[in-house]
């Protein structure tokens, strides 16, 4: 590519075609003020303070809209040019209120730097009062309409980084203003509150509610989900302040959700943070010295060596924690019995895919989606849940992309898809199979792909030659035509890809839809290539990290198995223990196993399953039968009320490690602020509690974890720190220090070979709905909250936008029961029962419930099904019969 | 709080296709106004999904609607695949579009130059104190509309009020009162009266 030579005030730069004459501009460090352009948008010309002159060419044009040309001189300050800039500011400060000493943005304000810059000390036209309101309806940030200056940016950035256009500019001349859609307040519009337009204002229009400046700030990884964003956490002292996008950062590019940007640091210096090591006494805790917590844990935990020991590990802490946790529980407790959230999220897929490819993770990175023609989404509320790769379908489906989506709610996505089917919830593998069997009818089928990467075909064709598209609208409730769309739009696209999420795995057939979803992107060879593959999105910002790193039952890092003598024998040379050949216990094994008296001490990293398990009444009933509880964490959670000891941990802006995140990306943080009190880093506390139990494990560094990690983990042995801090992009498998990871899987050939197609035949769910139990309860999370909500319950911003739990009903269900809008209803299962406010609408159908489970005042999972998944003992959190009824009591608050 | 319920009735950008869903439960359009539902039906057939059909849609949504209701703007913006903000702020730029359902009649005053040296601007703001509205608002029982025009070109009558679509000359505070109080009274019972036979309605039609 030829460059474009200019000169800017007498020197000479060279700049890509397509840049701006502002981009060349500051190749040349010359300064040009503005107030309307901002990374990442497109030019737009509105503030005219950027004007240049240009050789040969009329008048003064703005340097950010005119393309850069080969041979312009261009002069970016002289007394005319500074006289024009002088007056436009004026203009634009005639009835800008003066208040800049307590203005929230003082010091950041471009408008103060322009003013600055110019000169400009005194307002020279007549003071005008803008007629404008505040708008301070919502929690995180404030509207204040009389400094805008109108130049525009957050509308651009609402419709260009966030796809949304949730605000557009109104009226006209002196009336002008940003409002939203009926210019109500805006947190009654579909404005999701990312933020984007409060960090690019350039005035105090728009503010964020709670901000200091920063004196120095930190990139770290979202502690959130797992889409792997980076955040610029600023800090003053010992505590955070501020959180803004990274715009380095290679997922997000510095787009941050509501929670990223709002509810990241808030709960980091609550009060209520643990602060020392807690002992349970007669009433209630005391506070102890880190001595005597450890010498009392070691002395209980030595009577509870082996199998009446387990453990429960976290998706939330970094590798190292993860990796150090799984050690201990093997070789210092002599136990395979380490589990921990991911079994309730995910194990379908780490079991299925395995089965099917020989991976159990995403296949392709997320900004694949941009290439697809087509994405297939299903169960995944991505918006709401994984907003970041939310943006990009967005960003896909406008740059053309057709979005197929299955969904029972009406959820975000609905709206810009091709075809959106809402199945029943449950009958996933019926439509599934339904898609291929008119792809195999129609010859739609990849020949090739089928021939010579994949085995096993013929029994699935076999199999799905029953479902036909009438059969699977009986089942499934989607009309047979949009079954058929749908099959053809994904099997004739050049590239698609399938995004999916704990719809699909959170069922007693979650291992069978994950295959179905395998079996129809092989049908179809939509895998192995950029834009396709099978793409589960992770709830958890590091739940590939612990499975990983072994944090599981039956595997040690990197999926070793423990009943594979090789891997064993290797793991005990590097431990110098002898380790348990038997596969340990799930997470959703531990707690029968508990009441069963075979479990009798329980440690517990960072988990609150107090809240996040199915059927909780008897999650609680086996914590409290437990001999010895020991729960590990940031603050006092339901869980660790529990406990007989509880240990004060670290958060994530306070220590270092490195996440791998739902693309297999691993991510290197580094501590932002200091740990509050005496909490410690999770491996440190591993490691002295498994010295005071006598096998003693120490590291110097946290450096020093990942390094002995390496050396046993095939996948992860060129993952170094030195090439993370060099700025490297790695994906697992890297099985050396040259190799440069693997963004996408399968390429040439699946992990385990060939393709392993597997018939599935379809299951209803294991508790359909009866007389007595007439509608269906599905369950998840919302944009807003995060899990148990014991980060993000903690920040004002988000509990402002969130503040209680609801049961998401259909109009025509409310009716039946004379039910309003807010009104409390009682939901009742075979588990137990729960009053909350209806939230009345058509986001889900007639005979079904939606309620999140961040709340404790009404815990979903009070009712939720602990039936479970035969291979993956997941439980199906996303199906189970409920009764509806009009509540008298009031709503518990 | 934010109403996950119902809040995300909103059309999106960059899409121009309607999502097909299994069955219309709950879907917006099948709440629609029938009027609104029924002036759809036709633009969507007859203007493209380009963003280009943005004014011609409003301009035909306030003809066949008298006004541009919310769900009209919503339901434009759906079928062009934009933002209903966007569709929003196009509308409200341009004088010539409404976004609240006129009154049942429509009063103007003049405010050219003739009528208001004939004593228009004190008509104005009696009539604002008769109806307790500023110009471009509706009485609260949707009977009245008042407008101003800058010149209606009828100043030899100066100073003018029109009534719907009847030139009103000469007209006072006093004549006004009277007729406002008959257009917000409605016909009297047993007779059907128009505001034509106003006794302030004499002038010639133009």
């Amino acid at each position: 590519m030829s460059m474009l030579n200019l000169t800017i005030n007498g020197r000479a730069v060279a700049v890509e075609p397509g840049k701006t004459v502002l981009d060349a501009c500051r190749s040349a460090e010359a300064y040009v003020p503005t107030l309307c352009d901002s990374p990442g948008l497109d030019p737009y010309g509105a503030c005219r303070l950027c004007i240049v002159k240009v050789e040969g060419l009329r008048g003064m044009p703005s340097a950010c809209t005119t393309p850069a040309a080969d041979g312009m001189k261009v002069t970016t300050e002289d007394a005319e040019i500074q006289d024009v800039r002088r007056w436009t500011m004026q203009l634009l400060l005639a009835d800008h209120p003066l208040d800049c000493l307590t203005c929230a943005q003082c010091g950041a304000c471009g408008l103060q730097a322009a003013a600055e810059y110019l000169g400009i000390r005194e307002r020279v036209l007549r003071p005008m009062q803008r007629d404008a309101k505040v708008d301070d309806s919502n929690p995180c940030y404030a509207i204040d309409m009389r400094k805008c200056i109108l130049c525009g940016l957050c509308v651009r950035a609402c419709d260009e980084v966030q796809h949304l256009g949730a605000i557009d500019l109104v009226k006209r001349g002196y009336a002008s203003a940003v409002e939203p859609f009926g210019g109500g307040p805006i947190r009654d519009s579909i404005c999701e509150s990312c933020g984007e337009c409060v960090e690019r204002c350039p005035t105090g229009a728009l503010t964020t509610r709670r901000y200091l400046a920063p004196e120095k700030e930190i990139s770290t990884v979202c502690p959130y989900c797992g889409t792997g964003c980076r955040i610029l956490l600023g800090s003053r002292g010992n505590t955070v302040v501020s959180a803004r996008g990274d715009h380095d950062a290679p997922v997000s590019r510095g787009r941050l959700c509501v929670k990223g940007r709002f509810g990241s640091f808030e709960f980091l210096s609550s009060p209520d943070r643990l602060k020392t090591p807690l002992i349970r006494t007669a009433d209630g805790f005391r506070e102890a010295s880190w001595e005597e917590a450890l010498a009392l844990i070691a002395s209980e935990l030595k009577k509870y060596r082996g199998d009446a020991f387990a453990g429960l590990a976290s998706a939330k802490v970094t590798n190292e924690d993860n990796y150090v946790f799984q050690k201990f529980v093997r070789a210092a407790m002599g136990t395979n019995n380490v589990d921990h959230c991911a079994r309730l999220c995910h194990s379908s897929t780490v079991a299925g895919l395995a089965l099917s490819f020989g991976s159990g993770a995403m296949t392709n990175p997320s900004d694949d989606l941009l290439e697809a023609e087509v994405i297939l989404v299903t169960g995944s509320n991505t918006t709401e849940n994984h907003p970041i790769i939310g943006l990009k379908i967005r960003e896909a489906v406008e740059r053309g992309a057709k979005l197929v989506l299955f969904d029972p709610r009406k959820i975000q996505l609905s709206e810009i898809a091709t075809v959106w089917a809402r199945q029943k919830p449950g009958t996933d593998v019926a439509w599934i199979n339904g898609l291929m069997h008119v792809i195999i009818r129609d010859g739609l089928m990849n020949k090739d792909f089928i021939k010579s990467r994949t085995e096993g075909f013929d029994a699935v064709k076999k199999l799905v030659a029953w479902y036909t598209p009438e059969r699977v609208e009986k089942i499934t409730g989607v009309a047979a035509e949009l079954i058929v769309e749908a099959a053809r739009l994904y099997a004739k696209a050049e590239r698609a890809s399938i995004v999916y999420s704990m719809g699909i795995t959170q069922h007693t057939t979650g291992v069978d839809n994950v295959r179905s979803l395998a079996n129809l992107a092989m049908l179809t060879g939509q895998i192995g290539r950029p834009g396709t593959g099978v793409n589960p999105l992770r709830g958890q910002n590091n739940v590939q990290g612990s499975c990983d790193m072994g944090s599981l039952p039956d595997v040690y890092s990197g999926y070793q198995k423990v009943a594979d003598a090789a891997a064993r024998a290797k793991f005990e040379k590097a431990w110098g223990a002898k380790l348990p050949d038997k596969p340990g216990l799930m997470v959703t094994q531990m707690f029968p196993a508990v009441l069963e008296g075979k479990i009798k001490a329980l440690y517990i990293m960072g988990e609150n399953p107090v809240l996040s398990d199915a059927d909780v009444t008897h999650v609680v009933q086996a914590l409290e039968k437990l001999e010895f509880l020991v729960v590990q964490d940031i603050f006092l959670t339901e869980t660790a009320k529990l406990a007989h000891v509880v240990l004060p941990a670290s958060a994530y802006a306070e220590r270092d490690g490195n996440y791998t995140n739902t693309e297999r990306r691993v991510q290197l943080t580094k501590p932002v602020v200091p740990a509050p009190g005496q909490a410690r880093r999770d491996w440190e506390i591993l490691c002295d509690v498994s010295t005071a139990l006598g096998y003693p494990m120490s590291y110097a560094s946290t450096a020093a974890v990942d390094e002995e990690m390496r050396i046993l983990t095939p996948s992860y042995a060129g993952v170094s720190y030195a090439r993370l801090e060099a700025g490297e992009q790695l994906h697992w498998p890297c099985p050396s220090e040259n190799h440069p990871g693997t963004p996408i899987l399968h390429r040439e050939t699946f992990t385990r070979g060939l393709g392993q197609f597997h018939p599935v035949e379809y299951l209803p769910a294991a508790e359909e709905t009866d007389a007595s139990f007439p509608v269906v309860l599905t369950t998840g999370r919302m944009l807003e909250h995060y899990h148990t909500g014991t980060m993000t319950r903690r920040s004002k911003g988000l509990d402002g936008l969130a503040p209680g739990p609801f049961v998401e009903v259909n109009g025509a269900d409310a009716k039946k029961i004379r039910v309003k809008d807010g009104d409390s209803v009682r939901v009742t299962s075979r588990r137990g029962s729960i009053v909350l406010p209806a939230k009345v609408g058509s986001r889900v159908e007639a005979g079904v419930l939606f309620i999140p489970f961040h709340f404790w005042e009404a815990a979903a999972n009070v009712l939720t099904n602990p039936a479970y998944d035969p291979t993956a003992r997941i439980p199906e959190f996303k199906v189970c019969a409920v009764k509806l009824e009009r509540a008298a009591e009031p709503v518990r608050s | 709080m934010k109403k996950p319920g119902n809040g995300s009735s909103s059309g999106k950008k960059g899409n121009t296709r309607k999502p097909k869903s299994t069955n219309g439960a709950g879907d917006s359009s099948s709440r629609l106004d029938p009027a609104i539902a029924r002036w759809l039906v036709a633009a969507v057939a007859e203007f493209p999904a380009s963003r280009s059909s943005t004014i011609p849609m409003l301009q035909s949504a306030q003809t066949a609607l008298g006004y541009l209701p919310g769900d009209a703007m919503r339901a434009i913006a759906r079928h062009l695949g934009v933002a209903p903000a966007v569709v929003e702020g196009v509308a409200s730029f341009y004088a010539q579009f409404r976004f609240n359902a006129p009154g049942k009649h429509r009063v103007t005053v003049c405010s050219g130059t003739a009528c208001y040296v004939r004593g228009s601007g004190k008509l104005m703001e009696d009539i604002q104190a008769d109806l307790h509205i500023a110009p471009g608002g509706t009485t609260a029982d949707g009977s009245i509309s008042l407008e101003s025009v800058s010149c209606f070109g009828a100043c030899a009558l100066a100073p003018v009020v029109v009534l719907d679509d009847k030139v009103l000359r000469q007209q006072t505070s006093a004549s006004m009162k009277k007729v406002i109080q008959e257009l917000s009274a409605g016909p009297p019972k047993g007779r059907t009266r128009s505001a034509r036979s106003a006794p302030a309605a004499r002038g010639a039609r133009k």
